[in-house]
């Protein structure tokens, strides 16, 4: 009788050990880190007003406009500023910034504090600043477009006059 | 005299059940970092050799399997609302075998040879490996070698990924 018993408990016990699903795990962190992308590119490196006669103005150049593009992926807001080195200049004769505007427009979401009638300055000058969503606008960025105008003085010395126009992207 | 030949018979067959339970699994390296990867950018875990390993270990005899899952997306350490999404977060296993001699090749087990190429992660597990599918060694008792399960990782960035750093946990999950 005992003996019996025995050999049902040992059947029971091993028919229990086949059936013991088992399971065991282990992990691994994983980290990656994002770049910082905060970039401003433009079309067009250089303007040209072309031959002008003293008294003379010229609206709208260039044309198609200077297309300006923002990008950034770090999530704060942002601005442009737009300024010049240094009034256009030819030796030692200058043509006075006040002879000199930027106007334009904006594709993007944010302010645009460009009017019709803005002077260039070397002092930078806010343009635009960025709206909701632009303080992570990749892979397309916020595109901005300038045109210039330019009064020749009429009493201006002939010269090939220079400057340059600075476009300055700041968080 | 009859209780101690049943103790004696009980104590032994509890000692066998206690050895056929073995399965374990082990991985060697507790953290890898893919280090600065730019938006729109697909990029390999650099790793110390050319894959990672997870090695199983079992003597059970019965078919087990080997998966693999990601507890959460990659989260922003920063702003946790902000995650790469799991589909660009991939693994791929390039190789099984025997982790000792005989160095039998055991692919066939493999649910994704290497030839498929990469496979997305996924909060819920997926099947990487089954064990005793190679007719030339049946590793549902491969111990004490133990199989091993040799993995790459890839990550295709978001072209608008948010910067900063992101972190998650990887599982392997061993069953039989």
């Amino acid at each position: 009788m005992i003996k019996k018993a025995v050999i049902a408990l040992a059947v029971i016990i091993f028919a229990e050990g086949a059936a013991l699903a088992l399971s065991a795990s282990q992990q691994t962190t994983f980290t990656v880190t994002v770049s910082s992308i905060f970039e401003l590119s433009i079309d067009q490196g250089m303007v040209d007003f072309g031959r002008m006669k003293p008294g003379e103005t010229k609206w709208n150049m260039p044309s198609s406009g200077v297309n300006v593009v923002a990008k950034t992926n770090n999530g704060k807001p942002w601005y442009i500023k737009v300024s010049n080195s240094s009034p256009l200049n030819s030796a030692n004769n200058i043509i006075p910034n006040n002879n000199f505007y930027w106007s334009g427009w904006t594709d993007g979401t944010g302010k645009w504090y460009g009017s019709a009638s803005d002077q260039i300055s070397t002092a930078p000058k806010i343009v635009y600043g960025s709206g909701v969503g632009e303080e992570n606008n990749l892979p397309n960025g916020t595109a901005n477009h300038f045109k210039f105008k330019l009064a020749v003085p009429s009493n201006q010395a002939p010269g090939f006059y220079m400057t340059t126009v600075k476009f300055t992207m700041t968080e | 005299m009859t209780q101690k030949i049943f103790a004696g018979i009980l104590a032994a067959m509890l000692l066998a059940g206690t050895s056929l339970a073995a399965l374990t699994v082990s991985f060697d390296t507790a953290s890898i970092d893919f280090g600065s990867v730019a938006p729109g950018e697909w990029k390999e875990a650099p790793l110390a050799r050319d894959h990672d390993t997870l090695v199983v270990v079992s003597d059970t005899g019965n078919v087990w399997t080997a998966k693999i899952s990601v507890t959460q997306a990659l989260t922003n350490g920063t702003f946790p609302s902000i995650t790469i999404p799991n589909e660009n977060f991939r693994w791929m296993s390039t190789y099984a075998g025997n982790k000792n001699a005989p160095y039998t090749s055991l692919v066939s087990g493999l649910n994704h040879p290497a030839g498929l190429g990469y496979v997305n992660f996924s909060a819920i597990d997926e099947l990487v490996y089954t064990s005793g599918k190679e007719a030339a060694y049946i590793d549902n008792n491969n111990s004490p070698a133990g199989t091993e399960i040799q993995f790459k990782w890839g990550m295709a960035m978001p072209s608008n990924q948010r910067a900063g750093t992101y972190a998650t946990t990887v599982r392997y999950t061993v069953t039989q």
